[in-house]
């Protein structure tokens, strides 16, 4: 079936356009528009959350004043933090790549729900102009950190409602997409594709939008409960009422760190189809690399306190906490071995998407492997809440999802765009983003360990020669990704038209047309291999279909 | 840098280093055969992949000895972490009270004090309250924090070896000030905190005979704003622009000062007499526009060095047209 000639009769979905100018867009419930105007949106938000981490570090290029004063910079790290994990994170590679390519790999049209779909996007449209417009009204944007810790965001005299109010409506947004993934893999799989011959991409989505249901209505019956307290001093968490700010911190984490691996699972699933495709082999462990999602989807519900080591609960309860942490680590420890086997007697090709993967593989290493210091008691409540966390969580989010992100943005760009984005220039960009971040991120450790608390708009002199270092990464690093989405944007316009299946990848998306046609197939598939059988390929002198 | 001011900070360095040493140890293996295999097993070489789909051996081990490695991890880390938890029977009590942006302390026979002074070698109990909001405890020299949170009492175990000046830092963010919310704490031979105690020397004795008798540590501000709140003066004097009941400390950098002197309206030069005089005869020039209040006086509330402390601090840091 993997036809071009048949294919070409098929309108493909960029041409095909159920409305006028910009309705084609916001009004389409095509999963794959739907994924392009969440890639618009979050690109946007990120490039907004970027300018903030720049004139935060401009900021701490000196002690006192150097930019901004205290309170401003206050706000600076809690919009940055909102929009960041909110906005971009979150949603991130579930929202773009999830939509576009869940119905497709396993041989959908659409979604279970496509108009769900569409509402989704536009919560998620609202939530961000709700977390954002707090810039613009009187009393300021809010100052509480993305963690929104009571007591003191009941008290403080800055805008938090609105933003909550934000929060709860993206998490209805993750509740929806959520709902829709794990509806559309039980039921629109197609004729022969069992679990087993499912992509490890749609595993790992699966395990994620469990993940998303199940975890996000605690985050919002929090946000909920500080609206109440806010607005109406009913007293929940904070003492001066009555409540208890432990109980905050609890419901908060129970549901964040869930949220970590709504974060990172996904980017393990890209991490899958990246490699078997570059080495052209099959992937090492298939089921363990599957199962092991689902285990840190289980285990991951189980160590929410590790961030509350030093907030003062039972000896016991951190013991506890701090043994299910260490074995948390274990499952992805694995896929990362998992992975590297891969690579082993492949038959490799070292393009952009193989490269940033490689990337990932280092960076996401080291905010693992950083992450057992943070399990570890005794070293934890010396650096928790210092710089050595703030670089730890750099490393796993930025340099664990972030970069896959953008490794999924080449590696998928001419099956979306129809379009050849140039590998020159995209590799150009790896080894600004590669060492300005290292500067920008490597020093924080440093700094954590010497006692540098996190959230800190001045600081003792003797801190100041690893901020200038860190600082003058964050410009090498933004040059980079400017470099990197540049190429992108260029490329949209002037790249060379793509083939179906430029990398020789086996997966059902490969199979159509680039751009895919409004339907996805002109006829539903039948499966009746693994996901990663190189063998009908291997035939094949020159590897490609 | 790395400064470790006791044996639980030492052990907590050990842990930190058997942590780091393994992680660094398989980040090298994981690189290493990523980007061997990639050089390997590159196209031109390889044509053709062989399809090999696991191999149960290999991955029981590698579940096998990363579970082992974390367990010791864990049962290290846990062990070191307990003197922290552990109250000895002879363990000295003392209250911290964390208040947005400043520290208090209270020893059991009733002195208080907004920098922390603690007897080398024997154990302390701090128990940690906050009149606020969330705060946190932050040692650094000692590698321990516990946060101070409203309604609730925490506590940690400390055990200070060596005599010294230490930072304390507030690591739970607390608002604007939140950075500027820093103490010291000198660590000095029983005998002489047993004297002090009992008010037999002064805050400042201590302070100089830790100057004398620890390396690195001469002047007891470096460069932090410690002082400003220990003597209260961020309550009206902002450390950014905003403007407090009195001027923010930035609006020093104006050359001159408009001030009302006995009803009239003058300009004074903004130098180290005029910082002096503000802070000591306040009346006596009203900056303009705080006509209705002036600033209480500082005489006899503050001594004369750390006057000469809060002078130097606020000339060299905010003063900008020095002569
Ligand atoms: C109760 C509030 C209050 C406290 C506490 C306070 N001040 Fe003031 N301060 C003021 C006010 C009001 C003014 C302006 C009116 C005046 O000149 O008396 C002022 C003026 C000043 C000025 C002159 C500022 C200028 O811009 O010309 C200096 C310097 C100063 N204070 C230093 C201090 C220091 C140092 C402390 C702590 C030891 C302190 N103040 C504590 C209220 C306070
Ligand atoms: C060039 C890009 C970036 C720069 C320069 C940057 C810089 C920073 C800095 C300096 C802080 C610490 C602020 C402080 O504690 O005082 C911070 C916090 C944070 N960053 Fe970034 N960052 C960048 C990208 C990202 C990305 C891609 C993510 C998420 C994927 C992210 C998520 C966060 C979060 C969640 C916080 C914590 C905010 C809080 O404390 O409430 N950042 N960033
Ligand atoms: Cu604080």
């Amino acid at each position: 079936m993997a036809n071009g000639v048949l294919a070409e009769r098929l309108e493909n979905y960029l041409e095909h356009k159920t409305h006028k100018g910009i309705f084609a867009w916001i009004l389409s419930t095509d999963h794959k528009r739907i994924g392009i105007l969440y890639l618009v949106s979050m690109v946007t938000f990120f490039w907004v959350g970027v300018t903030l981490g720049f004139l935060m570090k401009l900021e701490m290029l000196t002690p006192g004043k150097t930019i901004v004063d205290a309170q401003t910079y206050n706000t600076f790290f809690t919009l940055h933090g909102i929009i960041m994990i909110f906005l971009f994170i979150i949603p991130g590679i579930p929202a773009v790549f999830g939509n576009f390519f869940l119905p497709i790999q396993i041989g959908a049209r659409d979604v279970a729900f496509p108009r769900l779909n569409l509402l989704s996007w536009y919560l998620y449209i609202i939530g961000g102009l709700f977390a954002i417009a707090s810039l613009f009204l009187q009393g300021g944007p809010i100052d509480t950190g993305w963690t929104f810790y009571v007591p003191y965001s009941i008290r403080t005299t800055t805008n938090v409602i609105l933003p909550l109010l934000g929060a709860f409506i993206l998490g209805f947004s993750s509740i929806l997409t959520g709902l829709n993934f794990i509806t559309t893999v039980h039921r629109l799989r197609a004729p022969g594709m069992t679990f087993f011959r499912m992509p490890l991409f749609v595993w790992a989505l699966y395990a994620t939008a469990w993940i998303q249901v199940v975890a996000t209505p605690v985050v919002g019956i929090t946000i909920v409960l500080v609206i109440i307290e806010r607005a109406l001093h009913v007293g929940i968490f904070d003492p001066a009422l009555g409540g208890d700010p432990l109980l905050f911190q609890h419901l908060f984490w129970i549901y964040s760190h869930p949220a970590v691996y709504i974060m990172i699972l996904p980017a393990m699933g890209v991490v899958s189809e990246i490699i078997p495709t570059f080495a052209r082999r099959t992937i090492f462990g298939y089921k363990v690399i599957a199962f092991s999602s689902l285990a840190i989807a289980l285990i991951g519900y189980f160590v929410w306190a590790h961030h509350m080591f030093s907030s003062g609960m039972s000896n016991t309860s951190r013991a506890v906490f701090s043994l299910l942490t260490f074995l948390v680590a274990v499952p992805s420890g694995v896929k990362v071995f998992n992975w590297v086997a891969t690579l082993y007697k492949g038959s490799i090709e070292l393009r952009a998407p193989l490269i940033y993967v490689m990337m990932f593989i280092f960076l996401f290493s080291i905010g693992g492997l950083t992450g057992l210091v943070l399990g570890s008691l005794a070293t934890d409540v010396h650096v928790t809440d210092t710089y050595f966390v703030v670089a730890h969580f750099h490393y796993v989010m930025f340099g664990g999802t972030a970069i896959i992100l953008f490794a999924a943005l080449h590696y998928w760009f001419p099956k979306m765009f129809g379009k050849m984005y140039y590998e020159k220039l995209a590799i150009w960009a790896t080894p600004f983003i590669f060492i300005g971040f290292n500067m920008l991120y490597f020093t924080m450790f440093i700094l954590g360990y010497n006692g540098m608390p996190r959230r800190y708009w001045s600081y003792l002199p003797e801190y100041q020669t690893l901020h200038i270092i860190s600082t003058v990464g964050s410009w090498i690093l933004i040059a980079g990704l400017a470099i990197m989405f540049g190429n992108l944007i260029y490329s949209l316009f002037k790249g060379k038209p793509a083939e179906a299946n430029p990398w020789g990848g086996v997966t059902l998306e490969w199979q159509i047309p680039s751009p895919p046609p409004a339907e996805n197939f002109e006829e539903i598939p039948v499966v009746n291999h693994g996901p990663y059988d190189f063998s009908i390929i291997n035939g094949n002198s020159d590897g490609k279909s | 840098m790395f400064v470790s001011a006791s044996n639980y900070a030492k052990n907590v360095d050990s842990v930190m280093l058997y942590i780091i040493g393994i992680s660094v140890a398989l980040l090298l293996i994981i690189t290493f055969a990523m980007i061997i295999f990639v050089i390997r097993y590159n196209r031109k070489k390889n044509p053709i992949a062989s399809q090999i789909e696991g191999n149960k051996t290999l991955e029981v081990v590698w579940i096998i000895i990363p579970v082992a490695l974390v367990l010791t991890m864990f049962f290290y880390s846990f062990s070191v972490y307990k003197e922290s938890r552990v109250v000895p029977p002879n363990a000295m009590n003392v209250k911290v009270e964390a208040k947005m942006w400043a520290w208090k302390f209270y020893y059991d026979n009733g002195k208080v004090t907004d920098t922390l002074f603690l007897p080398a070698g024997r154990p302390v109990k701090f128990n940690i309250v906050s009149q606020d909001v969330n705060h946190s405890f932050y040692i650094p020299a000692f590698r321990i924090k516990e946060d101070a949170v409203p309604g609730r009492e925490n506590y940690m175990v400390v055990k200070p070896e060596q005599i010294g000046a230490f930072d304390i830092a507030c690591a739970e963010y607390c608002g604007l000030n939140h950075s500027l919310m820093y103490t010291r704490v000198y660590v000095v031979p029983e005998k002489e905190f047993a004297q002090w105690l009992n008010g037999e020397v002064d805050d400042d004795y201590l302070r100089k005979y830790v100057a004398s008798h620890s390396e690195g540590y001469k002047d007891y501000l470096s460069g932090s704003y410690a002082i400003l709140f220990a003597k209260g003066c961020v309550q009206c004097h902002n450390i950014d622009e905003r403007k407090g009941i009195g001027p923010s400390f930035p609006e020093l950098r104006r050359q001159f000062a408009r001030v009302n002197v006995g009803g009239k309206d003058t300009t004074v030069v903004i130098d180290k007499e005029y910082l002096r005089e503000s802070i000591l005869y306040p009346e006596t020039m009203i900056v303009k526009g705080y006509e209705k209040q002036a600033m209480p006086s500082m005489l006899n509330k503050i001594k004369d060095e750390e006057l000469e402390l809060i002078v130097d601090l606020l000339y060299s840091n905010f003063v900008k047209n020095k002569q």
